[in-house]
Parts: structure tokens; C-alpha cells; sequence
């Protein structure tokens, strides 16, 4: 028991020392990680503020000056994402469209002139035509141009956002035009009202009318009776308190997985030296249990690997808020985390020694190990969120080790999950891990 | 000195998939505790496959292995805490100190503490690498790895220590060094089976010789007599006269 104990003890001293040497895997060990999640945090930070800091600049071309701009106007000016700027009286459609496709803006507005009278002609056609069944003195619809207000997007703005504003001006033109139409209602109502009594019961009738308020008060179009609310959805664990996703509650994990992973290179490395310089063949004549010569070395590893998620975390409460972003909120869930970080170690151990066993080079074992934890990066997630893939990477990304752990992670801080939620991700973690054991040490055996 | 038998194997046979004739055909081995034997031969003759079968490191197809009255076969891991090697691969980790490598191999033959740390100085002691101690092994010359390879091997003081061609690629005063340092350790009562293409080292060192070629040994005993009865003036002629001078690679 003694001399396992030592065994388990060289193998993790020595690991930590060789480790410690090597001042590369450190860096990408340590720095790489935290520099990801800073600069990722950062950016994607600043696109998921959808609401909260108004970034997105927009020109607004009136050259109708009516009651229309004036509407618009004001109702931007209202949204939080929005910086709204007129443009100067001598810039026309087209150099408007010029500032925009240059991205001097984000987004353009046009509107022609005379488009508020024509919007106003057209509302009391409408509701004429509805009283009446058909145009009357009135030009029909048919005749009347369209009404059009033109908006463009900057050609590097994304899909999302562009739909995000479209979405708002449409919503802000179909209030603007349901306005008018109930002030045309409005205004002739009382009229129609009296010219059908009258023609229907006399001119008595009509004396009647006129001497009772029929006036019709227009609903107050601001105070809607029917909307859209978003509420918090339901939390796995029955948690009362449950956080809104940011950038930093996907990112810090995401990338402290990452990081995770790297510790594949120094693993494969050790081995593939092992290897190729005659140790190997030294240390199995040693006497003792390889198994607790593994369990040492792999010990050193994980050791590493906790030491670099705790540092993640500390940049994601500590550092990352001094820079503007949310902190990392933790719901209680400290402790999970810290399993699933040490599962997604272990896996990330395993799929090391498989590869030490298995390259014939250091070169080969450095590409195979970076070409697949991008692979498995990107399939997992990490870079863009499962649900966004098509429908073929969305099937796929089962098979990513990150994926497993970022999916935990995410259970654990998004959806108010607890470990017993996440024990399918870390099963299956500890399956890859036994699997590439068994795998290595077959390809041992038979050499 | 105790003469007692410490290495015994019988009938040794080992094949590779890929190769059509074994590599180690029926080979006997006995020594004797104290004995130093060189082992030559042409390459792959199968020095390094019987070596690393004694060693523990590979199973024999068949045959026997009694190594201090221990089945080799049937208890390796007792067998491996009295054997030691030093292989022809530089077997320490280039990145570390030489004292990191020797205490990571020192534990891992149970040493420590007091025990360990005096144990180590006397190695290094005996290998002339007194003040390299902290000093990284990729910064040693050819003829130091070497000597620091040795100190690697016999760390843990085993009882019968294997050495495969130990002094490739050094220079003649680190020869002359390491060759020094085994003639002492075999006086302390060291067994050892030393192989190597440099004849003049097996003359001077080993006591008895055994000649293996196509995997059958050719001939084994005591150096002097195998030289008497061949009408051979020194190792380099008996060798060649019994395994021939054609090119074998």
C-alpha cells in the first residue's frame, strides 16, 4: 500500500515537474483560455445587448416633414437600441443610401414626400369606403399610389438584428397607419351617423341627433388591451431565482472547456517522449501497479485542469465585470461545476493517453490533438449554439466530448438544473474516458 | 563472493508476427551470482529480444526464466525489483534535472527520504556527475546522458542489471568511464549481462561470453577458454570466425 502510495506520488510529481518546464503547453494551458473568454465575453457582449446601450445607429430622411416623421420620430427615439439621427436637409435618397452602405449607419429610413397627406387620404377612403360600400367622391384605392417607407440596411449587419429592426419598424408603421385610421373613423362617425337616422326616421329625428353629444372618444392607443409578455421559463431544479442568459454565463464555461481539452497535448506529449526515448520500456519493468502509476500521472493532469477552470471562474466574477459585462453568476452551483470541470478532465485525459499511444510523432499527436478539440469545439457548441447548426451538425454534436460538458453547464446555470440532471452528460464522459483507456492499453499490449 | 546460481533460462523461443524464422530460437542461459557475461552478435541476431525477455519486458513464446529462485514467468513483479536495465535508448526525461529523473525513478523502487537522497549521491558519485546534479539532461553531453543513464539503472542497487550496448555514440574517456564504473559495481557483487558490438569492452570487462547469431547461440563460456579452443587471438577474430563476415543489414 506503502509503495503504491509512492508510485502514485513520482508519477504525480514528475508530471508536474515536466508540466512546469514546458512553458508553451502552459501558456496555452492557462493564457489562451483566459484571453478567449475576455475578448469573446467582450464582443458577444456587446451583440447580445440587444436592449441596454444604444449602438445601433440610425438616419432617418424625412422629406416629407409632416406628422409621419414627426410619429416616427418619436416612437424611435423611445427604443433603447436605437441612436436616431435626422438627416441634414440637403442629403436625398441616394446619398443616404450611400452613408448607409458605407456604415457610417446601421440601418436608413426614407420617407418621400407628401407621404403623410397621402397616408391621411388614405385612411379616410378606407373608412369611407367602409361606411359607404364602395369610393363615392373619393378616388378609389386603386387609383392612389402605393405607400412605401423605404428602409436599408448596412451590408454587414446581421441576419439577426436586421430582423430584430424590421420587425420594429413595421410594428411602428402599422401603429402609426391604425392611428390615422381611427382618427378618420373618428372624425366621420358622428357624420354618417346622422345622415342615416336622418334619411331613415326624418328631419325630426335629426334635430334630435343634433342635440345629443354623439361624439366618439378614440380609444387611447397607447394603453394596449392584448400584448406580448416575456416570462422567465420554468427552472429543472423548482429554483425560484433564475438568471437570464448573457454572454458570460455561455462564455466562461464555454471556453474554460476549452481550455480543459488543451491538456490533451501535454498528456500525448509525455507519452509520445516515453515512447520514442526508451522510458516506456523501463517503467513497465518497474514493480508495482500500473494502474496507480496511471492514476498518478493522470492525478497531475486534473490538478492542472481544476487550476485552470478556477482561474476561468475568478476572470468571469472577478475581472470580466471591471470591464463592463455581467458577472458570472454561480446559482448555488459551485460544487456541480466543479464535477462537471473534473469530468470533462478526466475525458480529456483519456483521449490524451489514447493519443500517445497511438501517434507515431509529436507533430502528428500536436495536429490531431488541435484539428479535433476545434472539431469538437465547434460540434459541441462552444462557438455557436447548438440550436443554430443546421439539422445534420445538430444530430452530430452528440458525439462532442465539449458538448457533453458545455450541455452540463448549461443545465447547471441557465436551466436551474442540479448534478442528478447532468448525470446522463457525466456518465457519458466517464464512458469516453474508459473507452480510450481500453483502447490505449489494447494498442500496448499488442506492441 | 557466493556462487550460488542467479540467472536461470532454458529453452527461450520468441517469434515475431512478421518475421518467418524466431528471433530467439531455444536459447539456455545460466549465471552465476557475481558473473558479468557479454552477450554478442551480429544485428538482429536477437541479443535485445532475449535481453528484454530476462528483463521481464516481453513474454517468451516459451521456455523458462528462474531469476534468484523467482519464476520469472509465473511472478514478474517480484522478479523486477531485483533486476535493473540500462537500455541502449537514453531513458530519462530530458526536460528535468538529473537529480528529478534519478528521485522519480528512485521511488519508484521504493526509496525515500534519508535513504533515497544517499543513495542518489552515491550513484552520481560513481558515475563522475557529482556537481550536474541539478543540471537538465538536455544540456549533457553524449558520454554524461550516458553515465547518467547508468546511475538511472542501478538506482535501487538490483541484483542482476542489464545492460544493452550502454556506451553507443560516446567518446573514449566516457568509455573508459562507464566501463570503470561496471567493473566496480560487479566487484560490489553485481550481475551483470552486458551486450555490445564494441569487442574490446566485452574483453575487458566480461568474464564469460555468449555469441548469439540467427537467434541460436553459437557458443558461451568463459572467454579465455572460447578463445583457447577456437585458436582465436582475441574476441573481435572469434567472433567473426564463428558468425562469419558477411553483411547481415
Amino acid at each position: 500500500m506503502f509503495l503504491w502510495w509512492r508510485h502514485f506520488y513520482a508519477f504525480m510529481l514528475k508530471e508536474l515537474q515536466l508540466l512546469r518546464r514546458d512553458r508553451g503547453a502552459l501558456l496555452i494551458l492557462f493564457l489562451m483560455p483566459v484571453a478567449l473568454v475576455i475578448i469573446v465575453s467582450l464582443v458577444q457582449d456587446n451583440i447580445l445587448k440587444v436592449t441596454g446601450s444604444r449602438t445601433v445607429k440610425l438616419l432617418l430622411v424625412d422629406n416629407d416633414h409632416g406628422y409621419l416623421g414627426q410619429q416616427l420620430l418619436h416612437q424611435l427615439h423611445t427604443s433603447d437600441s436605437l441612436q436616431v439621427t435626422c438627416a441634414p436637409v440637403s442629403m436625398d435618397y441616394a446619398a443616404a443610401k450611400l452613408e448607409v452602405s458605407a456604415g457610417n449607419w446601421q440601418v436608413g429610413i426614407y420617407l418621400p414626400a407628401g407621404i403623410s397627406q397621402q397616408l391621411h387620404q388614405q385612411a379616410v377612403t378606407q373608412v369611407r369606403n367602409g361606411f359607404t360600400g364602395r369610393g363615392g367622391d373619393a378616388l378609389s384605392l386603386d387609383q392612389l399610389p402605393p405607400l412605401e417607407v423605404e428602409y436599408f440596411f448596412d451590408p454587414a449587419v446581421q441576419g439577426g438584428l436586421q430582423a430584430g429592426i424590421s420587425g420594429m419598424l413595421r410594428q411602428l408603421i402599422t401603429s402609426t397607419t391604425l392611428t390615422e385610421q381611427v382618427h378618420a373613423f373618428q372624425q366621420m362617425l358622428p357624420a354618417y351617423i346622422e345622415r342615416q337616422v336622418s334619411s331613415k326616421l326624418g328631419p325630426l329625428y335629426a334635430q334630435v341627433l343634433a342635440s345629443s353629444d354623439l361624439s366618439f372618444k378614440s380609444p387611447v392607443l397607447d394603453q394596449p388591451i392584448l400584448q406580448a409578455v416575456q416570462i422567465n421559463p420554468v427552472a429543472m431544479g423548482g429554483m425560484d431565482d433564475f438568471v437570464q442568459p448573457t454572454s458570460v454565463q455561455h462564455n466562461v464555461p464555454a471556453w474554460s472547456l476549452f481550455g480543459i481539452f488543451f491538456i490533451i497535448l501535454p498528456v500525448a506529449g509525455v507519452i509520445l517522449q516515453e515512447r520514442s526515448h526508451g522510458i516506456f520500456p523501463r517503467i513497465l519493468i518497474v514493480p508495482g501497479s500500473k494502474l496507480v502509476m496511471l492514476l498518478g500521472r493522470l492525478s497531475a493532469y486534473l490538478l492542472v485542469c481544476m487550476l485552470q477552470f478556477c482561474l476561468m471562474l475568478l476572470v468571469g466574477y472577478y475581472l470580466l465585470p471591471r470591464l463592463g459585462t455581467d458577472i458570472l453568476q454561480f446559482n448555488g452551483q459551485m460544487s456541480g461545476l466543479l464535477v462537471v470541470a473534473l469530468g470533462a478532465g478526466i475525458t480529456a485525459c483519456g483521449f490524451g493517453l489514447l493519443l500517445g499511444v497511438v501517434a507515431r510523432s509529436e507533430q502528428q499527436a500536436i495536429m490531431l490533438a488541435a484539428v479535433s478539440i476545434v472539431i469538437a469545439a465547434a460540434l459541441g457548441g462552444i462557438m455557436v449554439p447548438v440550436y443554430m447548426m443546421p439539422p445534420t451538425m445538430q444530430q452530430l454534436s452528440f458525439i462532442s466530448p465539449l458538448g457533453w460538458g458545455l450541455d452540463a453547464c448549461q443545465v447547471l446555470l441557465l436551466r436551474g438544473g442540479t448534478l442528478l440532471d447532468i448525470l446522463p452528460q457525466l456518465l457519458t464522459m466517464m464512458v469516453c474516458f474508459v473507452g480510450c483507456l481500453l483502447l490505449a492499453w489494447r494498442r500496448i499490449a499488442k506492441n | 563472493m557466493s556462487s550460488t546460481r542467479l540467472l536461470q533460462a532454458t529453452g527461450l523461443v520468441k517469434s515475431y508476427p512478421s518475421q518467418t524464422q524466431p528471433a530467439v530460437d531455444h536459447i539456455d542461459l545460466q549465471l552465476m551470482r557475481g558473473d558479468l557475461l557479454g552477450l554478442l552478435g551480429p544485428n538482429g541476431a536477437g541479443k535485445t529480444t532475449t535481453i528484454s525477455m530476462l528483463a521481464t519486458m516481453l513474454r517468451p513464446d516459451s521456455g523458462t526464466i528462474e531469476i534468484a529462485g523467482i519464476d520469472a514467468l509465473r511472478k514478474p513483479q517480484a522478479v523486477r525489483a531485483k533486476i535493473g536495465v540500462v537500455p541502449q535508448d537514453l531513458a530519462l526525461y530530458q526536460s528535468l534535472t538529473l537529480r528529478e529523473n534519478l528521485i522519480f525513478w528512485g521511488q519508484l523502487y521504493g526509496l525515500h527520504g534519508a535513504a533515497l537522497t544517499q543513495r542518489i549521491r552515491e550513484c552520481i558519485h560513481l558515475v563522475g556527475l557529482d556537481d550536474q546534479l541539478d543540471s537538465c539532461i538536455n544540456v549533457f553531453s553524449g558520454g554524461m546522458k550516458r553515465r547518467a543513464n547508468l546511475a538511472a539503472g542501478i538506482i535501487h542497487r538490483p541484483e542482476l542489471l542489464f545492460l544493452d550496448e550502454p556506451t553507443v555514440g560516446i567518446d573514449p574517456q566516457s568509455r573508459h568511464s562507464i566501463i570503470e564504473n561496471l567493473r566496480e559495481l560487479n566487484c560490489q557483487g553485481m550481475t551483470m549481462i552486458y551486450s555490445s558490438h564494441y569487442m574490446e569492452e566485452v574483453e575487458l570487462l566480461c568474464s564469460k561470453v555468449m555469441i548469439i547469431d540467427a537467434g541460436k547461440a553459437v557458443v558461451a563460456g568463459d572467454s579465455s577458454q572460447l578463445l583457447h579452443r577456437c585458436n582465436c587471438d582475441n574476441l573481435e577474430q572469434l567472433f567473426l570466425h564463428l558468425t562469419g563476415k558477411k553483411l547481415r543489414d
